[in-house]
Formats: structure tokens, C-alpha cells, sequence
């Protein structure tokens, strides 16, 4: 077998993995005040693979609290070998639910001559607040949770509704997968590691997370503009992506 | 039947409502703020100071379920009771170079006597030294 074989190859054995964006906090819930200093990962990737891809520096990265967003501005870029994501960190100093948030700049997937624009979220509850959780912050496309997106367990379902500019959007496949990044578990084969689900007339849907961990949902939506690179225009994937976090009874 | 169905729904009102106790230092002052949620404050709760076993300072809290108290110790409990079996007890590590020391202390006192006779002195002292050269 030659070389561009095997590589022609690896690259359709990558790209059948899904796409990712990743917003993950250091925790979903927050009881104490020395864990009220957040980091928040924002990278691409395949994540039960755990392969990532070179994200450039977001356009938007921020918070959404009591009604109001705002944007970070130290972010910082870090590597995995010459791969690039970022980190960002924020201090927690009231009760609050937080919505972190995150804008990638596009990423053009060759295999799929598509770009992909994944804007991604997660929910963290501080000192039992607990409310404004399923608050949408107004992203293009978002999924609005109406399961609580914090304090579950695993095997718990999380259900929730898939926004495109501001309205339900039906009959959108959300692509589920568990972010695997120990590489403790395995699937049995390939169509078992990114599972899917399809909206229902009023945007919703749900999925049983059978593990502890963070489990991200993407809604993924052609998007009505397209990019132009080298002379040509090519479509937009825009995926409204949560990350949610199951634990174990202790 | 009224009974056991009063029973179950209190029951399930003291299972939702958990008492949570949130508190940061402001300065000289401990700033405590006590809810069930966001939209439901405790308010009107017992709030107790605990240090060495020992309650030191009580109040209760306003409207919006907030209390605050001047920093007493370097280290205390908060002990809030939000009656029908809702209680919440923190612990609380004060920042003591934030705590401006606003007691006298008596060396303070015997400083301030000792400024002012020198003051006192000096001032009549120059008078008479005015005086004697006239």
C-alpha cells in the first residue's frame, strides 16, 4: 500500500468522526469559594477520539449572566503539538448561573469543502442560584436546555430545543458524543460513537447519557450565508452546540 | 386524609427548598446573602456568629434575604435558620489586613494623651518665649 493511500485512507477514517466545538468550564456546579476561579477550554475535536483540529482564535468568547453578555478579553492560546486551542479564565464572585460561551472563527473542512462554525456553550450554577439556566443568550444557532444542564447524574436524559436565528428548528439531526479524553472507553464499532438525534416539530429532543462525564450535543444546521475562499463560495455547517456534565452518585 | 395530604406537600416543599448560604467580605463587614433561589430570598432569617463555640454577633436578614455584620473574628461560622427545618451553616476565613482596626487601642489612647501635652507645651512655650523677648 502507498503512502497516499494510507493517508487517503486515514483521512476518511477522520472525517467520519464528528466535529466538535468544546466550551468545557473546570466545573458545572460550584459549591465553594476557592473553586470559584473558572477555566474555560475552548477547542475542536473529535472528542470521544480525543483528536483534536487547530482552532484559531475565536471571534467571540465570553459570559452571559443576569441578562448580560460579556466578551473576554484574556484569552490565551495554548498548543498540543502544533495544534491550537484556548483558555480563558473568569472569577465567580456571585451566586449566579453563568452561560460560557464561545464564536469560533469558521474552519474549512477539506474532506467536506464546508466550513465549520461551531458556537458552542455550557452552563455552570454558583452557590445554588438556579435559575436562568434555560435562558437563550441570543447565539445564531444555540440549543436552549429544558433539562436543568447542571447537578445530573449519569443515565439522567437531557432534553432540549435547537434555536436557528431565534426560532425552533425542526427535523435538525444533533449529533451526541462523549468527551472521552482518558480514552477509558471504546465503542464497539464506529457508528456507535457519535450518536444522533432529530428534532421534533417544536425543535426539541433528548438523549439518555449512559456515562459520568461531559457529553456534548451539536445541532447541526446548513447556515444561510456562505464563505468565500480561493474565488469560490462554499456552505456553512453551523452547529449549536452544549456541553453537559453527568457524575456518579458518590 | 387533609393531614396526610398537608404532611406530603410540606414534605415536598422542605425537599425543594434547600437553604443555600452565600458570603463575602466587604472591608470591615461580612456581607451574607441567604435564598432558597434566585427569586426566593430568606427573608427575615436568624442569623448567627459562631466563633469558639460562642455566638457573638446575631441580626437577621432584610427583604432580600442580605445581612451584614462588622468582622469580629478571623475565622467563624455563619449559622442562618430559615425555620421549618431549613438550616445552613458556613464556615467564613476573614481577610484581616482587608479589617481596619476600628477599636482604640490603649496604646493609641496613652500616644494621642502624650501628642497633645507636647502640643499644649509647645504652643505655651513659644508664647512665653514671645513674650520673654518683648
Amino acid at each position: 500500500m502507498n503512502k497516499t493511500l494510507i493517508s487517503a485512507m486515514l483521512l476518511c477514517a477522520t472525517s467520519a468522526f464528528a466535529h466538535f466545538g468544546v466550551a468545557l468550564p473546570s466545573n458545572s456546579t460550584i459549591d465553594d469559594q476557592s473553586n470559584a476561579t473558572q477555566k474555560i477550554v475552548y477547542k475542536f475535536n473529535h472528542p470521544f477520539e480525543n483528536e483534536m483540529m487547530d482552532m484559531q482564535k475565536p471571534k467571540v468568547a465570553g459570559v452571559f449572566t443576569a441578562g448580560k453578555k460579556q466578551n473576554f478579553t484574556n484569552l490565551v492560546e495554548k498548543k498540543e503539538g502544533e495544534l491550537r486551542y484556548h483558555e480563558a479564565t473568569y472569577e465567580i464572585k456571585e451566586p449566579g448561573v453563568y452561560q460560557f460561551f464561545v464564536d469560533p472563527a469558521p474552519y474549512f473542512e477539506p474532506a467536506e469543502d464546508t466550513f465549520i462554525r461551531h458556537i458552542s456553550k455550557t452552563v455552570v450554577n454558583a452557590y445554588g442560584f438556579g435559575e436562568g439556566w434555560d435562558e437563550p443568550i441570543g447565539l445564531k444557532a444555540e440549543i436552549v436546555p429544558l433539562t436543568r444542564p447542571y447537578g445530573l447524574y449519569k443515565g439522567n436524559i437531557f432534553t432540549g430545543v435547537v434555536m436557528y436565528k431565534g426560532e425552533p428548528a425542526k427535523g435538525v439531526i444533533v449529533e451526541v458524543e462523549y468527551y472521552n479524553d482518558k480514552g477509558k472507553v471504546k465503542a464497539p464499532g464506529e457508528d456507535f460513537i457519535t450518536q444522533e438525534v432529530k428534532t421534533n416539530e417544536r425543535g426539541e429532543f433528548s438523549f439518555v447519557m449512559p456515562l459520568a462525564g461531559w457529553w456534548g450535543f451539536a445541532a447541526l444546521i446548513e447556515d444561510d450565508e456562505t464563505i468565500k475562499k480561493d474565488g469560490k463560495e462554499y456552505p456553512v455547517e453551523i452547529g449549536g452546540v452544549i456541553w453537559v456534565e453527568t457524575k456518579e452518585y458518590k | 386524609m387533609k393531614f396526610w395530604l398537608v404532611f406530603v406537600l410540606f414534605l415536598n416543599f422542605a425537599d425543594a427548598h434547600v437553604l443555600k448560604v452565600f458570603a463575602r467580605q466587604d472591608g470591615n463587614f461580612v456581607e451574607i446573602k441567604s435564598y432558597f433561589n434566585a427569586s426566593s430570598p430568606c427573608k427575615g432569617c436568624e442569623v448567627s456568629i459562631i466563633a469558639d463555640g460562642k455566638v457573638i454577633q446575631s441580626t437577621k436578614t432584610d427583604d432580600k434575604g442580605m445581612a451584614r455584620l462588622e468582622i469580629k473574628a478571623d475565622k467563624f461560622e455563619i449559622f442562618v435558620d430559615g425555620s421549618l427545618a431549613h438550616e445552613k451553616r458556613i464556615n467564613f476565613v476573614a481577610d484581616m489586613s482587608n479589617v481596619a482596626a476600628d477599636e482604640p487601642q490603649e496604646s493609641d489612647f496613652i500616644l494621642k494623651f502624650i501628642s497633645s501635652l507636647a502640643i499644649i507645651f509647645a504652643v505655651f512655650g513659644a508664647l512665653y518665649i514671645i513674650k520673654r523677648r518683648r
